[in-house]
């Protein structure tokens, strides 16, 4: 029943439990974007691992939005972070690492997608996700708040959002950017249309949710 | 402000409630809690408004551990060298030189195509679905006497003991990996920063990032018990409308060595630490004893080898019974303790008598 390795692993965790495995041990977890970001410009090449790993995973996921090809994706990001290393010394100055980085990745990804839609491969597999939002069936398992018949209308209300509300969605509720960040991901002239943009994509959910 | 007006879609785009839903700080905790006990009447709209922004999620391509680290190797050794650019559009000499690859490249587009079109075909037939992605669930059961090890699809592996059940879905989604757990199960979670694991029992969630724990949720037990053996994790009451009237506890942090005691009867919580081997070795096969009860050694050996245990004499017995057996069987088990305790025993089929003679 127990595979001999799998044992001998699980032993050394538990017998140094002191090494919490996910706690972060790094000096950088409780340090502000623009000093991590300084550190990575100035060649800090602990502060380049830590901004790899708090996004590569977020930029993967993201970039899957426009094209779900994994290899592509994984060339985008890869072009990106080289790019970044290259040239580290003269990058501007960020608050935002994460703001910084899906700027950065949106602009390649577009690029890459738009070669490949006037290449003659164009098919299936370079579409993207195209912000498609859900209700996780999963996390629903939990909290049981709203009925059967409920969810299957906001269901159906989530595949009435235009691919434009569903991008707004994804900055400001499943990335948490504020406004102004996701005026910034979207082009916007200011604020107020960041917040109509979020406003209208919930004008869809609140008349199936709380018809009032 | 003024959040006793609010309706719901104003909340979900009220930027502090956003904050205290997805990144709770103990302020953000101490606030929203006590509005919610100060407001009892804005409670439904908030705890909707909260599970409507933790379900919503995006279809979307997951990397793997794999990914992670090629892709890491190649930025590590500076060379843009399966950009896509060189990929797709230029026909480098030493692109073609892989035959295997470009072969292997044109069944997938081929796959790809014939999926497209079966899936398009049977869209087009169907009636849309209740979730959008319908999920598979897949249900992993072990009766009396037996255990067994799982791997689930994100490399988290885990023991579940006999008289369990697991359930989890075909594929997580790119938000958290959630499995439903009854009975017993020592879990070691694969590492994965952003994307949470969850055990969800009856009373219970178990929220982890990467760790090891055992879980011992029987419902005939007295207690649900959470060990925490390395990492860290959230011990969390499901919350429901429906159950306003039940105690609630606040979420629980446990840190490794620590064990939380949730009582079934009266839903009061305990925090204590676990003794390794009493509670974690059985999924090495080990079983172990420390001070048990009669009652305590009947459930175990019951469950590990698919008996019934019946006490035929000497009802006032006091057991305080220590012992530690490595994969050793019934018979040699109850020869032992019988030693210790003074009993003589008989086994039929399924059943055991244990007798004693004064």
């Amino acid at each position: 029943m127990t595979n001999p390795d799998l044992h001998k692993n699980l032993k050394i965790e538990v017998y140094a439990p002191e090494k919490s495995s996910d706690e972060r041990p790094d000096a950088f977890a409780s340090k502000g974007d623009l000093e991590i970001w300084r550190n990575f410009k100035r060649g800090n090449e602990s502060a380049f691992t830590f901004i790899y790993r708090q996004y590569f995973k977020k930029l993967f996921t993201f970039s899957s939005q426009f094209i779900q090809d994994k290899e592509l994706i994984k060339d985008c990001i890869q072009d990106l972070f080289i790019e970044l290393r290259k040239n580290r010394k003269n990058l501007s100055d960020t608050t935002s690492i994460k703001l910084y980085l899906f700027k950065s990745i949106k602009r390649k990804v577009i690029v890459c997608q738009k070669r490949l839609q006037t290449n003659s491969l164009n098919i299936q597999k370079y579409f993207g996700h195209d912000f498609k939002v859900t209700l996780s069936a999963e996390h629903l398992m939990i909290n049981r708040q709203l009925e059967e018949q409920k969810l299957r209308q906001l269901n159906m209300a989530l595949k009435k959002l235009t691919k434009r509300q569903g991008e707004v969605i994804y900055y400001y509720f499943y990335e948490n950017m504020d406004y102004g960040q996701v005026m910034e991901m979207m082009d916007l002239k200011n604020i107020k249309s960041a917040r109509n943009l979020v406003y209208k994509a919930l004008k869809v959910l609140k008349s199936e949710v709380d018809p009032q | 402000m003024n959040y006793e007006n609010y309706h719901l879609e104003d909340f979900l785009q009220d930027e502090e409630f956003k904050r205290w839903v997805q990144n709770p700080d103990t302020e953000s905790e101490i606030f929203w809690k006590n509005w919610l006990i100060s407001h009892p009447n804005q409670r439904e709209t908030i705890l909707k408004a909260r599970e409507l922004l933790l379900a919503l999620d995006f279809e979307a391509t997951v990397p793997d551990e794999e990914d992670y680290k090629e892709v890491l190797l190649n930025i590590l050794k500076g060379e843009a060298s399966t950009s896509m650019a060189q990929k797709q559009v230029g026909a480098r000499p030493n692109y073609f030189a892989n035959l295997h690859t470009m072969i292997t490249r044109l069944a997938g587009v081929i796959i790809i195509l014939i999926a497209t079109l079966v899936v398009y075909i049977q869209t087009r037939e169907q009636p849309a679905p209740l979730i959008q992605a319908p999920v598979k669930y897949i249900t992993k059961e072990n009766p009396r006497g037996q255990k067994s090890q799982i791997s689930l699809p994100d490399g988290t592996v885990l023991w579940l003991n006999s008289e369990s059940r697991l359930t989890y879905p075909e594929k997580f989604t790119a938000r958290q990996r959630i499995v439903e757990l009854k009975g017993e199960a020592f879990f070691e979670v694969a590492k994965e920063h952003t994307r949470p694991f969850v055990v969800q029992m009856n009373n219970l969630h178990v929220v982890a990032l990467g760790t090891s724990f055992n879980i011992s949720a029987f419902p005939e037990d007295q207690n649900v018990a959470v060990s925490l053996v390395s990492g860290k994790v959230l011990v969390k009451e499901n919350i429901s409308t429906k159950d306003l009237h039940k105690p609630h506890f606040e979420d629980v942090v446990l840190a490794p060595g620590e064990k939380l005691l949730y009582d079934l009867q009266d839903f009061s919580i305990r925090k204590s630490y676990y003794d390794f081997k009493s509670d974690i070795v059985w999924k090495d096969g080990t079983i172990y004893f420390e001070n048990a009860s009669f009652r305590e050694v009947k459930n175990k050996l019951e469950r590990w080898f698919n008996v019934k245990i019946i006490l035929k004499n000497g009802v006032g017995q006091q057991w305080n019974y220590s012992g530690e057996f490595q994969r050793e069987s019934l018979d040699r088990i109850l020869q032992r303790i019988g030693f210790v305790e003074g009993f003589e025993f008989q086994q039929r089929d399924h059943e055991v008598t244990i007798i004693y003679e004064n």
